[in-house]
């Protein structure tokens, strides 16, 4: 935090360092644009997500402001695919105004937080238009 | 592929809904009533050396220091405090109804993957109860998640020491039986307490379960002065079978825990019966703090050498009293008369002449 005296001075940039529980060791302006977007973890043939909150100028790999959730994109055994939000975070970091991926929004639109995503209608639509292609074909032959 | 087919027909005859005697209302209100609660913890005994034996864990050592009397004093009021602690019971809950609701069904999302989405949150300082887990299955419906799939993502994303994610393998059928054989009752009880919810059909199958088997093989001791005696007592009394628990307290010279247990077993099924009198001299003899002075005195070597008597004239005038009010629920409501009626006379036989030898010694 910088201290009071420095509190009217709008024009400097402030560098931060977030303090919630699940803070990174990012440090990041103040009135930066942040972005919430997925951070791939895991290994080789072994993807795995986190979805965090970082400077949106900054590249995929430096260090995170704040982690606020996870993706698991492998399903597991009972064929369900794990996904955790930290909702609250999530909002505190859109209320400042965070602009958010493409991917995240997906996720967010299915979890029922936002609005479904129009992508995940194509998919879905693209998806039934194959099934029935191939059921045409296999009938046909 | 055998061993998998074994795995599946025992699951499957978990499945399938309980043989076992079930809660049919709701036994939390009752549970939970304080007089009830009295009841049951009084009825559990309050035994330290069972309490803190040596047991098979790792943290077993004695540690020695030099402590004034005052200091002694308040540890070993200390170590009773951890003691009722460690008596705690596990509720008695009535088999939750778990019916996830549909949250929105979006049509136009038919297919729109393979597989499910589970979405946990993860938000700090929630109980995991009040957290929302929703699915999205693949027809595009949302909706609550199931208990299993809430239960997993709790361990998944909070996971709590022990409990383990998989079905514990002691809980298949043949380990389970070759335990309950065994009379590893506690052992059994305490790992259903730590991987099974209290509202859980399983939680209820297993208890049950193991709380018949004692009743068949009168092994009621090896509960006596642990946390799972007070919902054992409760499972008796409330599926009127009283009768075994009551032989064997009678027998073990447990009389005041057996007016207790009865009195319990009137409350449970409303039966209109006078419990009031007997219920204060029953807790006018209930002596905890006697007997913490007792073991103080004890170690700090004040205690005179007294007469050897077992029983003192007033225990012994209760004794009456409790005989009098057994005799009665033997009367009227009991399964196994003769069988109890034969128990009692032998404890009154005994009680007579115990009566005698004190009178002479008196006198004498």
């Amino acid at each position: 935090m910088a201290s009071k005296a420095f509190e009217n001075v709008k024009m400097l940039p402030r560098i931060r360092n977030a303090l919630s529980p699940a803070s990174g060791t990012g440090q990041f302006y103040e009135r930066s644009a942040k972005s919430i977007r997925l951070f791939k973890q895991g290994c080789t043939n072994r993807p795995f997500f986190q979805i965090v909150v970082m400077e949106r100028r900054k590249p995929h790999y430096e260090p995170v402001i704040e982690q606020v959730g996870t993706y698991d994109p492998m399903p597991n055994k009972y064929n369900q695919i794990m996904v955790s939000f930290n909702y609250e975070r999530i909002r505190h970091w859109i209320g400042h105004g965070a602009h958010i991926s493409t991917p995240v929004l997906e996720l967010l639109g299915l979890s029922g937080f936002y609005p479904i995503y129009p992508k995940t209608y194509m998919k879905a639509w693209r998806a039934r238009a194959t099934e029935a292609k191939k059921e045409t074909v296999q009938e046909s032959s | 592929m055998e061993k998998y087919l074994k795995r599946i027909t025992t699951l499957a005859r978990y499945s399938t809904r309980s043989n076992f005697l079930s809660y049919e209302k709701d036994p939390a209100p009752h549970f939970f009533n304080t007089e009830i609660q009295k009841l049951l913890s009084s009825i559990t005994t309050l035994d330290v050396q069972k309490i803190f034996r040596k047991r098979t864990v790792n943290d077993n050592h004695v540690s020695y220091k030099f402590l004034t009397d005052k200091q002694l004093e308040d540890e070993v009021r200390n170590r009773f405090k951890d003691a009722e602690k460690a008596l705690q019971m596990p509720p008695v809950l009535k088999v939750m109804n778990d019916q996830p609701k549909t949250i929105s069904n979006d049509v136009a999302l038919t297919s729109f993957s393979k597989h499910s989405y589970v979405f946990t949150d993860v938000t700090f300082g929630l109980k995991n109860r009040d957290r929302s887990i929703v699915v999205r299955e693949p027809n595009g419906e949302l909706k609550e998640a199931s208990y299993d799939i809430k239960k997993r993502a709790w361990q998944i994303y909070f996971p709590l020491n022990d409990r383990s994610f998989r079905e514990p393998k002691i809980f298949e059928e043949e380990n389970f039986k070759r335990l309950l054989e065994e009379g590893q009752y506690q052992f059994l009880l305490d790992r259903a307490c730590l991987q099974y919810e209290p509202d859980e059909q399983k939680y209820h199958d297993i208890t049950s379960r193991i709380y018949l088997h004692i009743d068949e093989h009168l092994k009621f001791e090896s509960l006596r002065s642990t946390r799972h005696f007070g919902p054992m007592a409760f499972f008796f009394a409330w599926h009127k079978m009283i009768d075994n628990l009551l032989l064997d307290m009678i027998r073990n010279d447990y009389l005041k825990n057996a007016v207790e247990l009865i009195c319990l077993f009137y409350k449970l099924n409303n039966h209109n019966e006078k419990v009031e009198n007997i219920l204060t001299i029953c807790a006018k003899s209930d002596n905890l703090e006697s007997r913490i002075q007792n073991i103080i005195n004890d170690l700090l070597k004040k205690n005179q050498i007294v007469k050897q008597i077992d029983k003192t004239d007033e225990e012994l005038r209760n004794d009456e009293e409790y005989l009098e009010f057994i005799q009665s629920y033997i009367d009227k409501y009991c399964l196994k008369k003769p069988q109890l009626e034969l128990t009692l006379n032998t404890y009154r036989e005994w009680h007579n002449e115990l009566k005698n030898i004190q009178l002479k010694y008196t006198v004498g």
